[in-house]
């Protein structure tokens, strides 16, 4: 009984922090810092900034094979390998094995995971842009799903806080559709990039701006500034973006207050029925396949959209037998991902004189245009473009005639300007987009396994044929040749954007979160990864989740300290 | 793709060098070059026999010589190109691009009644330029096997230290972002 209690209190904290990608670092360094004991759950391998980045220096003839992974080691990244640019020789630390981490699908689902201490925040594209008043406003004035039970207003100044510490760099422009955040100075356009800027504002008056990113353009904080190498998912030695293991994590650990776990896979949060709230956490040890029980006033869950969900779901008791917090039966509904890989290229015989030094790690942004003001379309919501320009490289040298000397010459001068529009659409919340478990089937840490049933539908389909013909005309309205567009929606997941499984909103019976983040009716239990949007924009989300998570924390210890959790 | 002309263009490149299919050269039975090669590993290698390494390094070093800077063969490209295919390659487009290999081989003997190896330089050149026009102008499901051995030997050659230091520029950390500069300034294509 002594030896029981006292194992209990070496396993109580104050919080527990469940997952380290980019909205679990925030919900440490945030909880942390406000004195509160919390324990730090990753159910991967410790990854420590700098010192475990293997392949930071690593010049491309050091990387077998043109840094492509083998044949036989292709066969344990099925589903991780359909990006087409994750799994390599100088990024494969960084990404889960299929084989190792099974899910199922009703309909293809592009699942792409890295489990480890940082999670995502390592090898993300690092674009960060702020939801707007319309996009917290539009499924209630549309009548889609539940309404945002927050307004933009309620997240601004936590999209600020966020960005002082982890560093923007952007432009200003005080759009309404896409308000401006706390930046660094923006990276610049080169002349093609500003060639065609001028040409929009001009011809349709749209906007054209540099991506607005999570890489430091001066030093910032004791990190960066970038050195324009462009290996940002290989781990930056320069602390040159931000990430859970260059910025957050080390704040956090500086508080005293923190203790890491790695190796912990989450099985379920423990529900105490007489408490009517959360008492703690199951956590399996992915080495041993030990249990252990972990203890804590509050839990933040921030294992990623579908393992917070997969969390919740295998979290039952009495009170919840369909899983924690899902009274209303949405919880691992209405996911949503960003619609991509529409577009068009162009080619531009101009400014073959100029060229550029560096590899600026960030490309163009076009701000949504679509369904503004008095423009009007046969579908909902809207799309932005991603994209930049570049001279062609040498591999314009396999489709030439030329062999030996010739060729040679060829390839030594960089060919015609190209530029590259991609659009990023939003897909929009429907129930039967959903997740569930297979308990059947369970991996090797004993696990359920995810099932995934979602789609695009029918608004995404009518987006992309702007997202296509859009592209083309401002591309050849600028007078660049060549103009090819393409259309490969691939499946949901690809975006590597998923969200949406355990939404907030204002009624219990149609959420799972309210508007602090709070489980509804187990308001100990905080949620602020992607599984908590209401919608999704067609931004792209991890600021949000930054500032969501801020958001909370400050709400949560403040609500703890008035004795109400 | 404008078809019309690609037709035109593909009736011609039949006439003149037979007819690829499926990224595959379909020649007529002419004597194989392979018969009787010795089989790979013996050589060092992952993948090829020892002819067909012997054939690789001629079309390597003929497509991108040493001259004033180095070429694929100072790069150790063929080795690359062993590597490529017999790691990375699925097992079926292994047999795939060694059956291009032979084809290739079986097309110079078809045209000049000599395998490649056997040409003279000229004539290589000649051969190799042709079987490349014929791809570029002949639309294929898959990549042709002649643009799929120089987008492999391009790749092994401008990655490789010596082509990304000498006939291309290269640094891994350019330490500034400058959009716009005059191209003398920086003089060559970067190799990344």
């Amino acid at each position: 009984m002594n030896l029981n209690t006292k194992a209990k209190q070496e396993n109580t904290y104050d919080a527990i922090v469940v997952g380290t990608g980019i909205s679990g670092g925030w919900a440490a360094k945030e909880l942390t810092e406000k004195g509160l004991n919390t324990l730090v759950l990753e159910r991967g391998r410790d990854v420590e900034h700098v010192k475990d980045y293997p392949t930071m220096f690593k010049e491309p003839w050091e990387l077998p094979n043109n840094d492509k992974i083998s044949y036989e080691e292709q066969q344990h990244y099925e589903k991780q390998l359909r990006t087409g640019y994750t799994v390599r020789e100088s990024t494969k630390h960084w990404w889960v094995k299929d084989t190792d981490q099974p899910y199922e699908e009703v309909k293809r689902f592009d699942w792409i995971r890295g489990y480890h201490v940082g999670g995502r925040s390592i090898m993300w594209g690092r674009q960060s842009y702020r939801l707007s008043p319309m996009d917290f406003e539009a499924n209630a004035k549309e009548g889609i799903a539940v309404d945002w039970p927050i307004r933009y207003e309620d997240l601004a100044p936590w999209y600020s806080h966020v960005e002082k510490f982890a560093g923007i760099s952007g432009e200003a422009l005080g759009l309404p559709q896409l308000p401006d955040s706390e930046f660094l100075p923006p990276m610049e356009l080169n002349c093609v990039e500003e060639y065609l800027r001028d040409s929009m504002a001009k011809k349709f008056n749209r906007v054209l701006t540099i991506g607005r990113t999570a890489n430091l353009s001066r030093a910032h904080n004791g990190r960066g500034p970038c050195q324009y190498r462009d290996l940002c998912i290989r781990g930056c030695p320069y602390a040159g973006y931000f990430s859970s293991n260059s910025a957050t994590l080390p704040a956090a650990k500086a508080t005293g207050n923190m203790t890491l776990r790695p190796h912990s896979v989450v099985d379920s949060v423990i529900y105490d029925e007489e408490k009517g709230k959360a008492v703690g956490v199951r956590v399996i040890d992915a080495n041993t396949l030990e249990v252990q029980e972990y203890y804590s006033k509050i839990i933040f869950l921030n294992a990623s959209c579908m393992n917070t969900t997969l969390i919740m779901m295998n979290s039952r008791s009495r009170r919840f037998p369909e899983g924690l917090g899902n009274d209303s039966g949405e919880l691992g509904h209405n996911v949503m991902d960003h619609h991509f890989r529409v577009g068009a290229n162009g080619s531009i015989d101009q400014f073959n004189d100029r060229y550029y030094w560096g590899k600026r790690p960030t490309g163009i942004y076009i701000p949504r245009y679509r369904n503004i003001g008095s423009d009007k379309r046969n579908y909902l919501r809207g799309f932005g473009y991603q994209g930049g320009g570049s001279r062609e490289n040498w591999t314009r040298g396999i489709r030439e005639l030329a062999v030996g000397a010739e060729l040679k010459n060829i390839i030594s001068v960089p060919g015609s300007w190209t530029m590259g529009l991609l659009a990023f659409g939003e897909v929009l919340p429907d129930h039967s987009n959903h997740v569930k478990l297979n308990f059947e089937k369970r991996d090797k840490w004993g696990q359920p396994t995810l099932v995934m049933d979602c789609e695009f539908k029918e608004n995404e389909y009518k987006m992309r044929v702007d997202m296509k013909n859009d592209a083309a005309e401002m591309l050849e309205a600028a007078g660049f040749k060549n103009v090819t567009t393409y259309d490969d929606p691939g499946a949901m997941g690809l975006g590597i954007h998923e969200m949406g499984t355990a939404r907030m909103g204002r009624d219990p019976k149609t959420s799972v979160l309210n508007r602090w983040n709070q489980v509804h009716a187990c308001k100990n239990v905080f949620v602020t990864d992607g599984a908590c949007m209401t919608s999704a924009g067609c931004q792209n989300p991890s600021l949000t989740y930054m500032a969501m998570t801020a958001r909370a924390a400050d709400y949560a210890v403040k609500e703890l300290k008035k004795g109400n959790l | 793709m404008d078809t019309k002309k690609t037709g035109i263009n593909r009736r011609e490149a039949i006439k003149r060098t037979g007819l690829w299919v499926g990224g595959i050269f379909i020649a007529p039975a002419f004597a194989g070059f392979f018969k009787g090669c010795t089989p790979a590993g013996t050589q060092g290698t992952v993948f090829f026999s020892g002819s067909q390494m012997e054939l690789l390094t001629r079309m390597c070093d003929l497509l991108i010589p040493s001259t004033a800077t180095p070429g694929a063969l100072d790069a150790g490209v063929p080795a690359f190109i062993d590597r490529m295919v017999g790691e990375v390659y699925s097992p079926d487009n292994r047999t795939k691009f060694a059956e291009g290999l032979t084809s290739f081989d079986d097309g110079a003997v078809g045209a000049y009644s000599q395998p490649f190896i056997e040409l003279d330089e000229s004539n290589q050149i000649q051969y190799m330029k042709s079987v490349t026009e014929t791809a570029l102008n002949t639309y294929n499901e898959e990549l042709a096997f002649i643009l799929i051995f120089r987008d492999l030997c391009l790749t092994g050659f401008c990655l490789s230290e010596q082509g990304a230091n000498s006939l291309l520029r290269y640094m891994q950390t350019p330490g500034k972002y400058e959009p716009c500069m005059p191209f003398e300034e920086v003089g060559k294509t970067w190799a990344t």
